[in-house]
């Protein structure tokens, strides 16, 4: 059963999104004319609103936060790190992040499952652009399929901590484990995390420690080594 | 946060055992509080996953250092490891802002034209990430996505009216979210 607070809520939050009928503006403005407590709670609740509206401000729902327990307590459980300020140097980076490759897995989307208001743009709209090796420029790579049946395609981005690598991927073994490798110009190789197949797309983030300029090809591997997918990355 | 499994439980009770000092900060459950709002936080704050990670896990670890600072009979537990995370992150933001920034000319125009006062947007995303999973998503949709009511509801089959009081709710609480948030933070360090 509705209340005379819940229709004020209704009709507050219909002319706070400017979608009152000029019958509801009628009876909104005879309920703020009765209550000046109501009058003056719609005023603070529209100037939130107009906060809300202003530059950039988007939110993005993260995945759960579960995975970064381990990490976490293991730090504590150490006591690995001097009491300085905290700036997110590459060493510390990686030394962070160890535990984070095993569980790449867990971080990774299913396609098709996200869905709702979370505004998936919301990660690009102020991302840098330029050419490869632009930092934080979202770099498009041709990838080739060297397995039938597998569609692969992928983006890697520049950090002044390593590249990371915007992973699409279908058409795997379910259940069967991939490594994503990055190979330096030098041949040496940079592992960005492992990945399960899946029955539906995969979409993942990777990092591996090495700079986009030091990188020369990208490759995604079975548990046997063999190149299922890869990539030759522009020299920089 | 996933449910109590039986592997969840093992975890909490290891994490639980005795500590030599803070006994009245129990940092797993702070983390099983606390851990989805603040990376919520973070990531929005940020745009880089991998470095609102960090953050997160920064904030959980000078939490544990300076817990036997922490004052249970003043600032809510929530309260003061969003005050460290505002500071862990800021320090990333001002890291991050140190680092050559490079990009076309028009993309740092259009961002200089987007930009809003950094600790305003802090503050409003700081009160978002502590609203309910159904609250966040109302005031989402609506004020920062544009979406009209019927388009939720179509989208959801929820009624056109049941997601205008529950947006007005949400507006009220992100409102006395932001209210405490004015109050000092006793506890940040």
């Amino acid at each position: 059963m509705r209340t005379p607070d819940d229709r004020w809520a209704e009709l507050a939050a219909a002319a706070l999104a400017g979608e009152l009928t000029a019958a509801q503006s009628a009876e909104f403005d005879d309920l703020r004319r009765a209550d000046p407590a109501r009058a003056e709670e719609y005023a603070s609740l529209q100037a939130l609103a107009g906060r809300l509206r202003q530059g950039d401000l988007t939110w993005t729902a993260p995945r759960d936060a579960d995975d970064l327990w381990e990490g976490i307590q293991g730090a504590v459980d150490g006591e690995v790190s001097p009491e300085v300020d905290f700036v997110p140097d590459a060493a510390a980076a990686r030394r962070r992040r160890r535990w984070v490759t095993p569980l790449t897995a867990a971080a990774c989307l299913v396609v098709g499952v996200v869905i709702g208001v979370s505004g998936a743009g919301a990660f690009t709209s102020t991302v840098p652009s330029g050419p490869p090796g632009t930092l934080g420029a979202v770099e498009q790579i041709a990838v080739s399929d060297d397995v039938g049946g597998v569609d692969v395609s992928a983006e890697v981005v520049a950090h002044t901590w390593g590249t990371e690598a915007y992973l699409e991927a279908s058409g795997l073994d379910v259940g069967a484990t991939y490594e994503l490798v990055f190979v330096g110009v030098d041949g040496t190789e940079f592992s960005a995390g492992e990945v399960l197949g899946s029955d539906v797309p995969i979409v993942c983030r990777m990092n591996a420690a090495v700079l986009r300029g030091d990188a020369a090809r990208m490759e995604l591997r079975d548990t046997g080594d063999a190149v299922i997918a890869h990539a030759e990355l522009p020299a920089v | 946060m996933t449910g109590s499994t039986g592997r969840s439980r093992e975890r909490r009770m290891h994490a639980s055992r005795p500590r030599p000092a803070g006994a009245g900060f129990d940092l797993r459950r702070a983390f099983d509080d606390n851990a989805n709002a603040l990376l919520g936080f973070a990531v929005n704050a940020l745009r880089d996953r991998p470095l609102a990670e960090d953050c997160v896990q920064e904030t959980f670890l000078r939490a544990w250092r300076a817990r036997d600072r922490f004052d249970a009979q003043g600032a809510s537990e929530r309260t003061w490891l969003f005050a460290i995370a505002r500071n862990v992150i800021v320090d990333a933001l001002r890291a991050r802002a140190r680092l050559p920034l490079i990009g076309d000319h028009a993309e740092l125009e259009s961002r200089a034209a987007e930009a809003i006062d950094p600790l305003e947007r802090l503050r409003m995303l700081e009160a978002l990430s502590v609203l309910t999973e159904a609250h966040r998503t109302a005031v989402v949709a609506v004020h920062l996505h544009g979406r009209t009511y019927q388009e939720l509801s179509d989208a959801t089959g929820v009624p056109v009216a049941t997601w205008r009081t529950r947006t007005f709710h949400a507006l009220r609480a992100l409102r006395t979210h932001l209210e405490e948030m004015e109050e000092p933070d006793a506890h940040s360090r």
